[in-house]
């Protein structure tokens, strides 16, 4: 798992970096003087846990954590700082654990023992007999939302590759696009180099291929990359990629999210970001816009539900940041209306709709649908 | 879910469970403001969550909690007191929660949406054995 640090002091940066890889279970992969600066990496990298210091100029850390809280609920606090004052506070925020400086190790690793879920319940779970793969908590082994990685399931981390080449790569995510089907060998050199002479194109795709096999070799043995009748494929055994557990997932879920809650906010937090957005792979632009759309359907079916069990706080904080992403669409601003007036809270839902109204009034020249001006004005009755 | 609650304070005792007597799925299976007689009753009831006040006279509430929890462990103790300082100590134990008081019906809201959650989410794995054993 992939954890922050911010804290204004380098020194106090440097210590706390120095007893998480100690400790092995986390690891530091971005190192923040500022609560400026960690929110700018959240929006480019997948984050499991903050680490968080307090008392910061400019915006202090109680601060960032309800920032950090609304925008992804899903990320676990740890505040560390050098006043008790706050510990209250804290609670508020639904931080996981709150350490006071100067943090030993023992301390440390109990805070991490909250975030990194403990090797006994995983058995717990799997002489439940629940299956393995059908575990959310339990992370793919290949990861394609955002970008191309490998999650290392014993270790619990993401395995940093160092790939040789941008082409051996793309070649691997493609294979893995592909699911385990052939892909004839014209078609690969085709689309990796087009511009190239056949054969040597062909040297190109050979060394690509050798690297992929060694990489394999060393960090994901269960796979193999095949060669037969000029065609290639790459066999999993076993090892699913997050968006196909997506797609297997979403299609369970969708239209009976009622009472799988958890597992649909599981589902969701698996999509941190677009289908392989980082790479900007243009064949892969169909599937990312067709997977936005599942994630952006199963999201509201979730606010619905959320809406309908009660949760209506949940429901609005994950209409909000739906609205964030698509500030005109009819169907959220109604469910955000009708959200706020379930919780009691008109004023609310009235300002949703004439903030909505005046969006589209500013930016497209629109009006907002008759049906959604109908869900508006039936609140003022 | 199942409540208990435990305030030496009377007043601030029915007050609470006022509050809590507000959520339909809540039950409040038992509360008291004797430490002691709330300790044994709580033990045997296995609560899903206890409602604690830090200040009980001759116990304090994290120490009282602590005895609860060595053999109720997965116990959701959440805190409902006057008194800010020991949420440091909370976080140490694993608290569930930490609310001032005067508590407010907004603030507790939350508690008990997060408490839905945890509790719920129990449930199910349990349902989903069962169903997998069946």
């Amino acid at each position: 798992m992939r954890a922050m640090l911010i804290d204004d002091e380098k020194p106090a940066l440097a210590h706390l970096e120095r007893l998480i890889r100690a400790d092995g279970r986390l690891e530091p992969v971005a190192l923040c003087t500022s609560a400026r600066e960690g929110i700018e990496w959240l929006d480019k990298e997948r984050i499991d846990a903050v680490f968080l210091d307090i008392g910061m100029p400019e915006m202090n850390g109680l601060e960032a954590a309800e920032h950090i809280q609304q925008r992804y609920p899903g990320i676990a606090i740890v505040f560390v700082t050098a006043y008790s004052d706050y510990a209250v506070e804290a609670f508020d925020l639904q931080a996981i654990d709150y350490l006071l400086k100067p943090i030993g190790p023992a301390r440390l690793q109990k805070a991490i023992a909250r975030i990194v879920p403990d090797s006994s319940e995983a058995e717990a779970a799997a002489a439940g007999g629940i299956d393995a793969a059908s575990q959310t908590s339990e992370m793919p082994g290949v990861l394609m939302f955002r970008r191309l990685e490998l999650y290392d399931s014993a270790a619990r981390k993401v395995r940093p590759v160092k790939w040789r080449t941008a082409k051996s790569q793309e070649l691997f995510a493609y294979l893995l696009h592909q699911g385990e089907q052939w892909v004839p060998r014209g078609e690969l050199t085709d689309l990796l180099w087009p511009s190239m002479p056949g054969d040597k194109a062909a040297t190109h795709l050979h060394t690509s291929v050798y690297q992929i096999r060694k990489l394999l070799k060393e960090s994901k043995p269960e796979m193999a990359l095949e060669y037969r009748q000029e065609s290639y494929r790459l066999l999993r055994g076993g090892v699913e990629t997050d968006v196909e557990r997506f797609e297997r997932e979403y299609e369970e879920l969708i239209g009976s999210v009622k009472g799988k809650i958890d597992p649909a906010e599981a589902l969701l937090a698996l999509c941190q970001g677009g289908y392989l957005e980082h790479h900007d792979y243009l064949w892969a632009e169909s599937r990312a816009e067709k997977l936005n759309r599942q994630r952006f359907r199963l999201a509201l079916e979730l606010a619905q539900e959320e809406k309908a069990a009660g949760r209506t706080d949940e429901a609005i904080r994950l209409l909000t940041s739906l609205q964030e992403e698509e500030p005109y669409a009819e169907e959220i601003c109604r469910q955000l209306m009708s959200a706020h007036q379930f919780a009691g809270n008109k004023r609310l839902a009235r300002e949703c709709y004439r903030a909505f109204e005046l969006r589209l009034e500013e930016e497209l020249g629109a009006e907002p649908e008759p049906l959604t001006r109908q869900v508006y004005e039936r609140l003022e009755e | 879910m199942r409540i208990y609650l435990l305030d030496g304070d009377r007043e601030s005792l029915a007050r609470t469970a006022r509050m809590l007597g507000g959520y339909p799925d809540v039950e409040l299976i038992g509360s008291s403001y004797e430490p002691e007689a709330a300790l044994s009753e709580a033990r045997g009831l296995e609560p899903d969550a206890l409602f604690i006040e830090t200040r009980l006279g001759c116990i304090s509430g994290l120490a009282a909690s602590e005895r609860l929890l060595r053999e109720l462990p997965d116990l959701r103790v959440v805190y409902v007191t006057a008194s800010r300082e020991y949420a440091v100590e909370a976080f140490e134990q694993r608290a569930f929660d930490y609310l001032l008081k005067p508590l407010t019906l907004e603030r507790l809201e939350r508690t008990i949406l997060r408490l839905r959650r945890s509790c719920g989410s129990i449930v199910h794995t349990r349902q989903e054995r069962l169903d997998k054993v069946e």
